[in-house]
């Protein structure tokens, strides 16, 4: 009896967080190792800054990534600015460079190699919002990516 | 004995001839022809009868082609003077409106590429322009040059704001051989 007391809220808690990832790995594409130790990695973290952190989420990601924010020159710009609506579409940068699409589903290349995620997420997060992105914004962003077919 | 040597040259004079004759008149004759089975590379001479390429220098630096080339065209580094690279590369952080940071090792590798392939040491004729009419300034963007300017004061803004082009910074849109180095007006086709 005392055992089942304390079983509930751990299997409440494994369902929480595996809720998150779970419909993300059941139907996008499986995630790169690299993707995979980053999101290990990135919810480390989250968790260590925010004891309420219960997973990353897809919807959050997306959110992000359409998220408009005021650009250096007076301009609207959003992620999907380069990326296109449809990251699995060819990008194209604002001085018109063709860019390989964005979406794991679309370019096996995507999410190969940590220094470069971490290369762009840097210059991109402060290019686009102004400011670096948190873990948290990191991991939904990629499970975003990866909800995608 | 009768001497070989016509019109009663001395040693001395003939030597001061021939130093005279590799210093002038052999880069004229021969110029550098270390590339010259490269068909795609024209020639000509400047004012001075100097062999000179039409082209810039391409790309070949792999490392700049893939950081530098990822957003935009990968510039040839014979567009601008060491000192604009030099510029560049101190301000990734703030590079027109994004921020283009890289690691400090990569950032010292691509310095070396450029200052040493920079305009001032190009021989071609688009890069000696640029740098000729520059006066001594620091430009960062290319557009802003003196001798691009005025190469581009026909086109008008509506030309550049159509969507095939946007900018002029996307060199390729018109200049189908940019990625080649070749700027020539023979291969431009503006888009609609």
């Amino acid at each position: 009896m005392i055992q089942r007391a304390w079983t509930f809220p751990i299997m409440l808690a494994l369902a929480f967080t595996t809720m998150g990832a779970l419909p993300v790995a059941g139907k996008g594409t499986p995630l790169t190792p690299v993707a995979k130790k980053l999101l290990q990695h990135y919810a480390g973290v989250a968790q260590k800054e925010d004891s309420s952190f219960a997973g990353f989420e897809a919807t959050r990601g997306r959110e992000l990534y359409f998220s408009e924010h005021k650009g250096k020159e007076g301009k609207m710009q959003s992620c999907s600015t380069c990326h296109m609506r449809d990251p699995a579409q060819p990008g194209r940068s604002d001085v018109g460079k063709s860019l390989l699409p964005l979406s794991p589903a679309a370019n096996a290349k995507r999410f190969m190699d940590e220094e470069e995620i971490e290369k762009w997420f840097h210059r991109n997060c402060r290019g686009v919002l102004g400011r670096t992105c948190t873990p948290r914004e990191k991991g939904d962003f990629i499970v975003f990516l990866f909800s995608l077919k | 004995m009768k001497s070989w040597i016509p019109f009663n040259l001395r040693p001395a004079r003939l030597a001061l001839l021939l130093m005279l004759f590799a210093l002038v008149l052999a880069p004229m004759a021969w110029g550098d022809d270390d590339d010259d089975d490269d068909e795609k590379h024209e020639r000509k001479r400047s004012r001075w009868g100097f062999l000179m390429d039409d082209a810039v220098e391409p790309v070949n630096n792999a490392l700049y082609a893939k950081e530098c080339g990822a957003c935009h065209l990968a510039f040839q580094p014979g567009l601008l003077p060491a000192r604009s690279w030099e510029a560049m590369l101190n301000n990734l952080e703030e590079h027109f409106g994004k921020d283009a940071s890289l690691p400090p090792a990569s950032v010292d590798a691509l310095r070396v590429y450029l200052v040493q392939h920079a305009a001032e040491t190009s021989r071609g004729e688009t890069a000696y322009k640029i740098l000729r009419r520059l006066k001594g300034a620091t430009p960062l963007r290319i557009t802003e040059t003196s001798y691009f300017i005025h190469k581009h004061d026909e086109i008008s803004q509506a030309t550049i704001q159509r969507e095939s082009i946007g900018t002029f910074a996307n060199c390729a849109a018109c200049h189908r051989t940019a990625e080649q180095g070749d700027y020539d007006d023979d291969h431009v086709v503006i888009p609609k």
